[in-house]
């Protein structure tokens, strides 16, 4: 009776032209579903009072993990512009209560989710499974490190303004990214993969060794901070509010790019590569222009990256950031630019919040759980997600549509 | 950057060659054991087992466990070497073997019909996971083997031997043979070789493919376990980070010979090792990587059959 009464109540309130669904389908939703999204109109509210009183109350770490949970509840019941609204605030609120070490967190943060958004564009729209994007990466921080430092810290002493170098980076590395598309066009899938791994691991070895350029194994270091208006931007929340405005940027522009002509011509060749040829697709431009795009954002990561650093060393490129930026793109959900940014608070925010969070039960004595034992259970994690949910935590609605016809396909010809 | 004129300046000698082309074939014997792994699991399941390589450092830490226990129970020169080596050796498979099965149970099998990128998500989580355990457990400090074969050498000429590497030339060809014959020769063989070209004709044909699958990964956890405990004793340490560059450089190799093939596989390896080696000559030992990936590379793009396979036009 309760469910009837509330299920005629949401249809009085017709809320069916904001949510785009007909009133039929509201009839048809379950009860729970709709608690969860009327609910949120209180809940919302009072978890914005709790993010603001949160840190005073749980300390701002546990706060973080709260609302990542929350906030994956909220985005999972396609309350959508409420959980982005969530997240906006606090992801622009938070910093402020934050002492160094966490703001460099949510720096980390705001940078794999841009670089998450990147190679989105790549895998999850293009459906081009590229494990070397600490490539582009790795050249946008050189870049700028090279281009701003002084010769007696390994750069050209040249100092060139962070604001010409970041679109510099941007063309050299969408560059890059065509002259690493061009020979791989023809290669799918796991190949791919292992020939873009070779890719990034050629870029830093070749980093390392050529020391008359790079400076080798001592790295870049003396990197200046961009200016802003006159402004020196030094601090961590100043670089964060830069990497955060690039994702915003970027992930406008890439939702705006999949709901275009360009990104229809993405999912062609993700379904199927010689469908969408013989449809008249020019899968060779659009490809290139995947790689092309998800380099030139990488690339513009790795010049704020090497701002914020003020030093760059060869071994901070190694895969493990392919690996990760690929991880959390795919546990959030690929093709789905929230499904990124919650991959990347989850992956990158909560193994930091667990750092000094110990277990002590029984003769199990682990301390420092997060801090020495936080890539065991990163590894872990990514096995459990595979396996409890292959299609990601945050799915779009129609990648998930997808893994469901492949199942359904693959249990019928047992492919 | 190259030192092409290294050779010019020195000339070189027909020994130097012949010490390159030792070593780079017994660097090469490790990368075909290995890639025997990734070529069988391939061929029956068309999936890159990222974790591959993790079985060849498990297998190593478990030769360096083992020893060191051997060690501080016995005296080495006394009790016969040859069987402590056996035992290690065996160890280092059985461990390699139980995990290769748990991860196939737990990681693999569930994704077997999802789609491709899945599994090796999967793949490489349980790769982190295995190498951050063993940092863990290690402390973060490399192992250091204890000594089971004399440091000096066999010295012919200008040509200088370990006998340790002697040991591992002739183990990785008796390892390679073992393999080539069970998977020609045993029922075992003959289903694995079934389940790789057909898997619902030979599920037809009454093959039990779960079982078979298993078999593989066991088979090619049990050579890169063995590879490990011999590498260790050839380079005398264990890290929890040894397992990456083997596995790259034997997937490599795998990829060379035509993934899915098992000669190719071996001839892949030896391939790779050699070629590796004499390129040391030519640009530096600090370019032997970048050399090993600009051929996956280049044969990737232009033969991604493979070196020494014939083209199938569905596998590329």
């Amino acid at each position: 009776m309760a469910a009837d009464a509330l299920r005629t109540l949401a249809t009085k309130l017709s809320p069916a032209r904001y949510w785009q669904r007909s009133a039929e389908a509201l009839q048809r939703t379950p009860p729970g579903a709709l608690v969860v999204r009327y609910g949120q109109f209180v809940v919302l509210p009072l978890l914005a009072i709790a993010g603001g009183l949160g840190p005073s109350y749980f300390g701002i770490r546990w706060t973080f993990a709260i609302l990542v949970v929350v906030m994956y509840v909220l985005l999972r019941s396609r309350s959508g512009l409420f959980g982005l609204a969530l997240l906006a605030s606090m992801l622009v609120y938070l910093p402020h209560q934050m002492d160094v070490f966490e703001r460099g967190i949510m720096f980390d943060i705001a940078l794999y989710a841009m670089l998450g958004i990147g190679l989105n564009v790549v895998v999850g729209f293009a459906g081009l499974l590229d494990l070397g994007y600490v490539a582009f990466f790795a050249s946008g921080a050189y870049l700028y490190a090279l281009l701003s430092a002084p010769e007696s810290a390994g750069g050209f002493d040249v100092g060139t303004s962070f604001w010409l170098v970041l679109p510099m980076a941007m063309v050299l590395t969408a560059l890059m990214g065509i002259a690493l598309g061009v020979p791989v066009l023809r290669l799918r899938g796991d190949y791919l993969a292992i020939v873009t791994l070779g890719f990034g691991e050629i870029i830093r070895i070749m980093i390392r060794n050529e020391d008359g350029v790079t400076n080798g194994t001592f790295g870049v270091f003396s990197i200046p901070k961009p200016h802003f208006v006159g402004r020196e931007l030094s601090g961590p929340v100043e670089l964060y509010f830069v990497v955060l405005s690039g994702c915003f940027i970027a992930a406008f522009a890439s939702e705006r790019i999949r709901d275009s002509r360009v990104g229809r011509a993405w999912e062609a060749i993700r379904e199927d590569e010689d469908v969408a040829a013989g449809m008249g697709v020019d899968t060779t431009v659009y490809k290139l222009l995947a790689f092309a795009i998800g380099a030139a954002i990488g690339g513009a990561g790795g010049v704020v990256y090497a701002a914020k650093q003020t030093a760059v060393f060869p071994q901070d490129f190694n895969l493990d950031v392919s690996i990760n930026v690929l991880a959390l793109v795919i546990i959030g959900g690929m093709g789905n630019v929230r499904g990124v940014v919650l991959g990347a608070m989850l992956l990158i925010g909560l193994p930091e919040v667990l750092r000094d969070v110990s277990v002590d039960v029984g003769f199990v004595h682990l301390t420092n759980l997060g801090a020495d034992y936080r890539l065991v259970i990163f590894g872990a994690a990514l096995v459990a997600v595979m396996v409890l949910r292959p299609e990601g935590l945050l799915p779009s609605t129609r990648r998930a549509a997808e893994f469901e016809q492949a199942e359904l396909l693959e249990a019928e010809t047992g492919v | 950057m190259a030192s092409w004129h290294y050779l010019r300046q020195e000339g070189a000698c027909v020994q130097e060659w012949i010490q390159l082309l030792i070593d780079g074939v017994t660097i090469g014997g490790v990368y075909a054991v290995i890639a025997l792994g990734y070529t069988l699991v391939y061929g029956v399941l068309r999936m890159i087992n990222f974790a591959h390589g993790e079985l060849f450092m498990m297998g190593a830490f478990t030769g360096y466990f083992t020893l060191t226990a051997f060690e501080n129970h016995s005296n080495f020169n006394d009790s016969l070497p040859v069987l402590t080596i056996a035992v290690a050796i065996v160890m280092g498979m059985v461990v390699a073997v139980t995990l290769a099965l748990l991860m196939e149970r737990i990681a693999y099998r569930p994704l077997r019909n999802a789609p491709r990128l899945a599994p090796l998500i999967s793949a490489i989580g349980v790769s982190i996971l295995l190498r951050n355990i063993m940092l863990r457990v290690t402390n973060a400090q490399g192992k250091v083997y204890p000594q089971v074969f004399p440091r000096t050498a066999l010295e012919i000429g200008e040509i200088r031997l370990l006998y340790v590497q002697i040991f591992l030339l002739v183990l990785s060809v008796f390892f390679l043979a073992l393999l080539y014959l069970f998977i020609q020769r045993t029922k075992a063989g003959v289903a694995i070789r079934a389940v790789a070209e057909d898997r619902n004709t030979a599920s037809l044909m009454g093959i039990d493919v779960d079982r078979t699958i298993m078999t593989t990964f066991a088979a090619g956890a049990a050579l890169a376990g063995a590879a490990g405990v011999v590498y260790g004793m050839f380079v005398t340490t264990a890290t929890s980070d040894m397992g990456f560059i083997p596995g790259i450089k034997a997937f490599t190799a795998a990829v060379l010979g035509g993934i899915g093939s098992v000669p190719g596989a071996m001839a892949g390896g030896y391939f790779l090792g050699i070629t590796e080696a004499l390129s040391t000559k030519f640009f530096g030992a600090q370019y032997k990587d970048v050399v090993a990936f600009m051929l996956l590379v280049g044969v990737l793009i232009f033969r991604p059959w493979g070196l020494f396979g014939k083209r199938d036009d569905k596998r590329a």
